[in-house]
């Protein structure tokens, strides 16, 4: 008898089953340490199992509470209560990933923010049979981004103080100039008003920016003509830019309902973008017409245009394309970013159609009623 | 000629204002917070009140409330400055007459004035 062998035998079950121990403890480690619940529901029969860790994140005692869905529900936020349980049952009967954010609160009445990351299991029919997922506490990173935020709100405010008296004495010496027959001084004073009324501009970006971060942009719907609209700022712009000529194709004759002051600052924004970015054209091409519902705005450039990798990039908050001509294009990269949230709230769509090195023609579609 | 009060704790705006409204050839007092604001105000007797909505002490909200609840100035036209955003609701909600938002166009400023002489 080979005594190898015999000493071979019996240390076999071990041997397989350290490693998946030693994985399972592993794994409850990982979820203490980051304190990360799992849960599985299993679609058809309804029932629910989670990890201990699962009841300390909704702020539940640990102990024998396994199956009882209600007991989770009763800790969730009244107002986040029915987006979560429209969202699993979107999920369980599409079997498409989910995805939350909700608000717990906890016996001592304290707010815990929580995500649930979840994947759908189909069964050998292919009907959604399980759902197993992770919950973690996000609280933290949402009173950071709430911190931040409230930053950026402060910050504009105390920036525009001393913009506001800026302007004013610059007008003051404007008024004061009337008289004088200086031609470079009018000039030079001119322009210092219209670069604080950018540094003015830029402040109010970064303002919307953090308004449309905490979902406070309001929108203030009224009837008006998007053509007449577009005229009245083409104008505004051609007064200060001698370097393009505006054209315009306008077709729409009929008014829309939205907000009038945030739809022009999109057709702002796109007439500005078309004249930075086509430094060497003298063109910029406006149309508007109506498709169905919809009125239909592009504005043309025929300038540096935009490969097709970034074309859908750009709307992102932030983002610019580094190009070695990168340092001609300043700008904080929240233009684009603004007017698709604009655009997007009013139930409209933006879009760019682009060819590198001929130009750039962006479109938004507006519903001429607006939604409810 | 119209009697202007102006309330801000931000000197540039002030001097900004008073500077624009005399070249209109108006009567401006200016003040750089809300003490004693209430004397200053029977004192003074202006057609108009500018008065900014954050400021240390009291503050512009305030202000206004106690001039609201005060016959004599129950009807004097208050105007709010702020480079806050919701500006039009704060005025609406604090029982401003109008709102003058930073920073602004001198004819803003001409028109408000115009406006409730």
């Amino acid at each position: 008898m080979n005594p190898i062998q015999l000493s071979v035998e019996p240390s076999t079950e071990p041997k397989v089953t350290k490693p998946l121990l030693h994985s399972q403890e592993r794994l409850e480690l990982a979820q203490q340490a980051g304190n990360i619940g799992t849960f599985e529901w299993n679609i058809q029969t309804n029932e629910v199992v989670w990890t201990k860790e699962h009841e300390t994140l909704y702020g539940l005692p640990t102990g024998d509470l396994q199956g009882d869905v209600q007991l989770l529900l009763d800790c969730v936020h009244p107002e986040d209560l029915n987006n979560l349980q429209e969202a699993f049952t979107v999920s369980a009967e599409q079997g498409t990933d989910l995805e939350l954010e909700y608000r717990v609160i906890w016996p001592d009445q304290t707010t815990r923010f929580l995500l649930s990351k979840a994947k759908v299991y189909v069964d050998q029919e292919n009907r959604p049979e399980r759902m197993i997922g992770v919950t973690m506490d996000i609280t933290e990173r949402k009173e950071l981004e709430r911190r931040k935020d409230e930053f950026i709100s402060i910050a504009s405010h105390e920036l525009k103080t001393p913009i506001a008296s800026l302007k004013g004495y610059n007008q003051i010496l404007q008024q004061y100039l009337k008289k004088n027959t200086d031609p470079k001084l009018k000039e030079y004073i001119d322009k210092m008003d219209g670069q604080i009324n950018r540094i003015s501009q830029l402040v109010g970006s970064l303002l919307d920016v953090s308004k449309l971060q905490e979902n406070k942009l309001e929108l203030n719907k009224e009837c008006f003509s998007i053509d007449d609209l577009i005229k009245e700022l083409a104008e505004d712009i051609q007064q200060i830019v001698d370097t393009h000529t505006i054209r315009l194709a306008l077709n729409c004759n009929c008014e829309i309902e939205a907000d009038k002051f945030r739809t022009g600052q999109v057709i702002t924004n796109l007439i500005n973008n078309a004249i930075k970015y086509s430094p060497k054209a003298h063109d910029v091409v406006i149309r508007s017409e109506i498709k169905n519902n919809y009125v239909q705005v592009s504005v043309e450039d025929f300038g540096v245009g935009i490969t097709k990798k970034y074309q859908k990039l750009i709307f992102n908050r932030f983002f610019q394309i580094n190009t070695k001509i990168r340092g001609s294009f300043f700008g904080l990269g929240l233009g684009l970013y603004i007017s698709s949230e604009i655009i997007r709230r009013h139930g409209g769509r933006i879009w760019v159609e682009s060819v590198k090195g001929k130009g750039s023609t962006f479109y938004f579609r507006l519903p001429i009623k607006a939604k409810k | 000629m119209t009697k202007i009060l102006v309330c801000d704790d931000d000197q540039g705006i002030s001097e900004v204002i008073r500077i624009m409204l005399e070249s209109e050839g108006h009567q401006v007092l200016t003040l750089p917070n809300g003490k004693g604001i209430i004397r200053r105000i029977q004192e003074y007797q202006p057609d108009i009140f500018f008065v900014d909505i954050w400021m240390p002490g009291i503050d512009g909200k305030e202000i206004i409330k106690l001039l609201r609840s005060d016959p004599q100035t129950a009807t004097l036209p208050i105007i709010i400055i702020s480079a806050l955003d919701n500006i039009a609701e704060i005025s609406k909600s604090c029982g401003a007459t109008d709102y003058l938002p930073k920073p602004f166009e001198m004819d803003h400023l001409f028109g408000l004035v115009k406006k409730y002489s």
